[in-house]
């Protein structure tokens, strides 16, 4: 795990002020039936690369951001708020 | 004086004497010694048993690598199994046993397993201790586990504290022997931070038992005066006792300080060891090699050294390792070594190995391509089997300095996975390209001048871009969070009060949502209050005087000012709604002071007597409702009214113009039907359908809510709920 987190609103922080909810995927719409929510609920990828995930950083702005890393180099490639993913994808 | 102890020399204070007990003998030495050192000026070379077939075992080295003397340190809750002789600095009143044997060191019934070698091949344990089955657990397994192990835990609890702390450098240097002095030197003179930590009690590495000259001085003189300068040097931070133990993510150290030695008792309020973690921009390891020892028969003799650890003995501690001592190894190098042990007053017997020379005028005989075969003795060495040209002969010695070659101490620098890179003029493995640079010994240097230059060099390197760096502050994202004046650095060591809470500044663009946007949160902002302060939503005023009246303590960023309020807040509507529904606007002036003086009351909070609607009927205006009939129990039954205190319970407030639709999906019964003065139960579900909790929910206004949670847990069903906004693109706080 990468020690040092870009936080957006921060600027670098170690690892320990945040803590990792799971990857950052995309809720099912309520009516999207219930294959698609038990596969969001219960099933993850287990890549060997690029993994987004949703970080709370609770000992500083305690904003939700997406950070993409990589699962084997431990590297971070970027570091967004969550509100402003979600606002760039809708 | 002890039997080994050179009459002059060393290291260490010889005006005072430390007394300690080794094995329940007393013994004295010196402030400087270690116990492996004073045990071995003591006479003592016997120090510990071996794991499997407890052969006796003297101490090897003079550093952290001793394999052998492995002691257990301390009484009582400070007992220490497992310390290494030679790194426990000796404190008057040290205890310190052998372990590993039973009855005694020097007795020892488990040699007997030296016996049974022919029986006890590796892993013989796979044959074995299976029939009869019943036996394992009576017989088998206690034998196998008080066999097993070396030293034996304490039970009794520790009184002493440990620390962790962060520290922040421009170049952090491993290693505190020559190249890293001339590393940390040139940086810090440069105005870069330095952190230079070195496992030792004493910076200095192998200077420390150096014969060579730097300049026109002994070597003793430059480390004196290099320490003096690193010391007067503000940017400077030197940490010895320090082993550095990892290299993390992001170039973040790991490394672990003895602050008290083992044994000792702390100093008031001092801990006796401090876990650092350590973000460097730049590091260097000058770590230095390890002497490797020499295969021979009986090469495991109490007695046998490395030559730097004769050498160390001698110079350092003023210790001789024997009386007659034989030095084992190759090139000029050995001849250099016992000339050394010589002056500083060992009697050496012989010098052996290949191309060491010619004797010359000197007292010892030089066995020029002499190799040594064997040996021999029982608890101490008493002679060895040496051949040479095919003569054999046996000389009479009680040490042995062996050495085998130097490998460079690379472990940092592959502990992240990159494979050590083979060199074959210096016989030895080297760090690989891509991980820490190295500097000194190892990097391969084999003359103190060239450690030397290879650490000037090796931080020199960068610093000329060290001398424009300022300690910035903390990035301060797009200018809506006003961050702390002081640098990330400064919130890791220590200082905890500083710069934790960001204080928004105006949002632009975002005052028709402000308290939208802040979703759920336990502390409030004042900015939102400030962009809300024309707002017309019903229960505004109340909540702002509230909040922003100092005399009830409510500020925004006050642990306990919203909590404060809160029940005082409820209570005021609740107080309006005897009777009904609360319609939230036209508020009398007088509620607010109401509300300030149930706010200073002892804090309960008021729940009706279960009933999901229930009234709650007090005294308007003025006057404590808690001080009624006969204080808090007293309740009248007739009307039905009840108190509980539920000031334990976790407390969140909702507000927003969504925070009804929000809530609906927290709890699985529906609050956007909830009027406006009602409290309803509410069960929390999580995202695959288990309950999570439950609470009360009230509703004080169509767009504020204030609830319930477990005790302790308002802060993770918090967080929980507030990474659900960020689906529509609001992130909340």
């Amino acid at each position: 795990m990468a020690s040092l987190i870009r936080c957006p609103h921060c600027g670098v922080r170690p690892k320990e002020e945040f803590t990792i909810r799971g990857a950052a995927l995309d809720r099912p719409a309520p009516d999207a039936g219930e294959a698609a929510f038990f596969d969001y609920v219960y099933l993850r990828d287990n890549p060997r690369g690029t993994y987004a995930e949703h970080w709370h950083h609770v000992a500083g702005c305690r904003r939700w951001l997406v950070v993409t890393r990589d699962t084997a180099t431990h590297a971070v490639t970027s570091v967004v708020d969550a509100a402003t993913a979600a606002r760039e994808t809708a | 004086m002890a039997p080994h102890r050179l009459p002059e020399g060393g290291r260490i204070d010889r005006s005072r004497t430390l007394s300690f007990r080794f094995d329940g003998r007393a013994f004295a030495g010196h402030p400087g010694d270690t116990v492996a050192s004073a045990l071995l000026g003591a006479g003592v070379s016997l120090m510990g048993r071996s794991f499997k077939y407890h052969r006796p075992r003297g101490v090897v080295t003079a550093n952290s690598a001793e394999p052998n003397a492995l002691l257990t340190v301390g009484t009582g809750g400070r007992r220490e199994p497992n310390c290494r002789a030679t790194m426990v600095d000796l404190t008057d009143g040290l205890v310190a046993e052998s372990q590993n044997r039973w009855p005694s060191l020097g007795f020892d019934v488990g040699a007997l397993n030296g016996l049974l070698s022919p029986f006890l091949a590796a892993g013989f344990y796979y044959k074995t201790f299976m029939a009869p089955g019943r036996a394992w657990e009576t017989l088998y397994e206690p034998f196998i586990r008080r066999a097993a192990g070396l030293g034996r835990a304490g039970y009794e609890p520790d009184p002493d504290a440990r620390e962790k702390r962060w520290a922040h450098c421009d170049l952090f240097v491993v290693g505190g022997g020559p190249a890293g002095l001339a590393a940390a030197l040139t940086a810090g003179r440069a105005g870069a931070r330095v952190i230079l930590a070195d496992e030792d009690a004493v910076l200095g590495g192998s200077l420390l038992h150096e014969t060579a000259r730097i300049g026109d001085a002994p070597a003793a003189d430059w480390l004196a005066a290099t320490r003096a300068e690193l010391e007067s040097l503000p940017s400077v931070r030197l940490m010895t006792r320090t082993t550095v133990f990892g290299w993390y993510d992001d170039m973040v150290f790991g490394a672990a300080e003895r602050v008290t030695p083992p044994g000792a008792v702390p100093a008031a309020g001092a801990p006796v060891e401090r876990l650092w973690r350590i973000a460097a921009a730049r590091a260097l390891l000058a770590t230095g090699a390890e002497e490797r020892p020499v295969v021979f028969a009986g090469n495991d003799r109490p007695g046998i050294t490395t030559a730097t650890a004769a050498l160390a003995y001698a110079r350092r501690f003023g210790v001789a390792i024997g009386r007659k001592v034989a030095v084992f190894a190759s090139g000029p190098g050995a001849i250099r070594t016992a000339d050394a042990l010589a002056a500083a007053g060992v009697g050496v017997a012989a010098v052996i190995g290949a191309g060491v020379g010619d004797a010359g005028d000197r007292p010892y005989r030089v066995l020029d391509g002499g190799l040594v075969q064997a040996a021999r003795g029982g608890k101490a060495l008493r002679e060895i089997a040496v051949v040479r040209d095919g003569h054999a002969e046996t000389l009479d010695v009680d040490a042995l300095a062996v050495s085998g070659g130097f490998s460079p101490r690379i472990h940092l620098a592959c502990q992240r996975g990159a494979r050590p890179v083979w060199n074959d003029a210096l016989g030895a493995f080297l760090a690989p390209a891509g991980t820490l640079p190295t500097a000194g010994s190892a990097a391969g240097a084999t003359t103190l001048a060239a450690c030397l230059e290879g650490g000037a060099a090796a931080a020199a390197i960068s610093s000329g871009r060290w001398a424009l760096r300022r300690r910035r502050p903390p990035s301060a994202g797009r200018g809506r969070w006003r961050g702390c004046a002081d640098g990330p650095d400064r919130l890791r060591e220590g200082r905890q009060g500083q710069g934790l809470r960001r204080l928004p500044e105006r949002r632009e663009g975002r005052r028709s949502r402000a308290l939208g946007a802040r979703g759920l949160r336990p502390r409030r902002a004042r900015q939102a209050l400030h962009d809300h302060r024309h707002g017309d939503r019903p229960g505004q005023a109340l909540q702002r005087q509230c909040r922003q009246d100092p005399r009830r303590g409510a500020r925004g960023g006050s642990r306990h000012g919203g909590h404060h309020d809160l029940p005082a807040l409820l209570h005021a509507r609740l107080l309006r709604g005897a009777g009904g529904a609360v319609d939230g606007q036209g508020l009398p002036a007088g509620a607010p002071l109401a509300a300030a003086r149930l706010g200073r009351a002892p804090r309960r909070g008021v729940r009706g007597g279960g009933a999901l609607d229930a009234r709650l009927a007090c005294p308007a205006g003025g006057r404590d409702p808690l001080a009624h009939d006969g204080g808090p129990r007293g309740g009248d039954r007739a009307s039905r009214r009840g108190l509980a205190d539920m000031s334990t319970l976790g407390k969140i407030e909702v507000m927003g113009p969504d925070a009804a639709v929000f809530l609906d999906r927290v709890y699985c019964n529906r609050v956007t039907d909830l009027s406006v003065g009602r409290v309803a139960y509410g069960l929390m579900l999580r995202e695959d359908g288990f309950a999570y909790d439950d609470g009360l929910v009230c509703r004080l206004a169509d767009d504020h809510f204030y609830l319930t949670t477990s005790t302790a847990m308002a802060g993770r069903r918090w967080r929980t709920w507030s990474s659900q906004p960020r689906r529509s693109g609001r992130n909340s706080t």
